[in-house]
């Protein structure tokens, strides 16, 4: 063992040292990008939103949809943040459950759809009418998405799977024919999704009690 | 045990942030290399590759200078928390002098963490290495987050969870904000080359 005193002497010029690289206080040093984003509620979504468009793993889609399920508890008396909410959660989830046979302009929809929830919730001050609007565009997007989705499947039927599952306030049903197999399909999605939203909302119920 | 050159005097120092996918830990680098890099004069790697060899860490070297004779360079790498990298855990953990586990507060997350140091623990021994030995710290991240109504574990929680055994130095932080990223960094710093310099007298 080192002798207590050369330890000690060690121990005061490492920290005399430590103080001058990493001194917080000085000035002109600027605050690692101060913001908007940084405060909101959204910044893990963000990160879980840029690191999918990089590279979709599991972990990225359940930490997404752990993000989605807290923050709709977080938005709750907020509708049009919560539709929002929702959109992203019935896309994440599918593509959950699609991987490889996503249909490409999904991420352009996610991102979308993201890029305004988070004006809405950064820009507290925005008009009713103009939050309905942006909404509005979303939704319309939503709704394209889910009818090429759709269109495809009934061209190119595939194993039983989630498909976006439709927002609360979204429109009519969109265009095309709605077959018998469609309507099947619909609702087995129907049915996983009400499924893995109460196993999601266990989850969020267990961490409260262990709280 | 740390690379050492007596004939230069030289000590590189390995710390290692370890911790549960998406708790912060390259946050907390990327706090460091923005507030510090000029100052430290390094540059923070990213490696991100994917298959069979997965090689995904972050990696932030500096030299703190000459302390007591001795230029001491530290080298700061992130594992991958996700639970498939194992491999790349156990490779970024070689040679590791020091560790800041860096645990999600989030209550969603309870469970990650424990798993977290588990794994920490198993991978350790591969090296004959301890928890019980090695100098460490646990950094107690997105603490913030109880602000915007997200449900956050309270830190007596996490030390019952994490810490009851070892008692270890602990952090509250929030790694985005920068709180407490530089206090855990210089006590991780401090811890680990006192241990070197110890086990070389």
């Amino acid at each position: 063992m080192a002798e207590p005193t050369k330890i000690d002497a060690l121990s005061v010029a490492l920290d005399k040292r430590l103080d001058e690289l990493f001194h917080e206080d000085e000035p002109g040093f600027v605050d690692p990008e101060p913001g908007k984003v940084e405060d909101s509620p959204l910044v893990e979504l963000k990160k879980i939103v840029l690191s999918i468009d990089w590279e979709i793993t599991p972990e990225a889609l359940d930490g997404f949809l752990d993000q989605i399920l807290l923050l709709r508890e977080v938005y709750r008396d907020d509708k049009v943040i919560t539709i929002l909410l929702q959109m992203l959660g019935s896309l994440g989830k599918y593509i959950q459950s699609s991987r490889s046979k996503v249909h490409p302009a999904t991420f352009v929809v996610l991102n979308s759809v993201f890029s305004r929830l988070e004006e809405i919730v950064n820009t507290p001050n925005l008009s009713a009418s103009t939050r309905q609007n942006l909404l509005q565009a979303e939704l319309d997007s939503f709704q394209k998405l889910r009818a090429k989705i759709m269109r495809r499947r009934a061209v190119q039927p595939v194993a039983a799977s989630v498909a976006v599952a439709r927002p609360a306030a979204q429109g009519p049903a969109a265009n095309g024919p709605v077959t018998a197999e469609m309507l099947t399909r619909m609702a087995a999605e129907l049915k996983e999704m009400i499924h893995s939203e109460m196993h999601a909302l266990r989850q969020l119920l267990l961490s409260f009690v262990r709280r | 045990m740390a690379f050492v050159n007596l004939k230069t005097k030289m000590i590189q120092v390995k710390i290692v942030y370890y911790g549960p996918g998406r708790g912060g830990k390259t946050t907390n680098l990327e706090y460091i290399y923005r507030k510090f890099h000029q100052r430290i004069h390094s540059e923070m790697v990213t490696v991100k590759t994917h298959g069979d060899r997965t090689l995904f860490f972050d990696f932030l070297p500096f030299d703190i200078g000459i302390i007591n004779g001795y230029q001491i360079k530290i080298q700061l790498y992130t594992v991958p928390g996700q639970v498939q990298y194992n491999a790349t855990r156990q490779l970024v953990l070689r040679g590791v002098d020091g560790i800041v586990f860096v645990a999600d507060a989030m209550a969603v997350r309870r469970e990650n963490n424990i798993q977290s140091m588990k794994n920490l623990q198993a991978n350790l021994t591969s090296y004959r290495k301890s928890l019980d030995t090695l100098p460490w710290v646990i950094q107690y991240n997105k603490l913030d987050l109880r602000e915007q109504g997200i449900p956050v574990m309270s830190v007596a929680q996490m030390e019952q969870d994490l810490n009851r055994r070892f008692k270890r130095p602990v952090f509250p932080a929030s790694a985005l904000k920068g709180a407490n990223v530089v206090a855990t960094l210089k006590k991780i710093i401090s811890l680990t080359v006192t241990s070197i310099r110890s086990e070389l007298a």
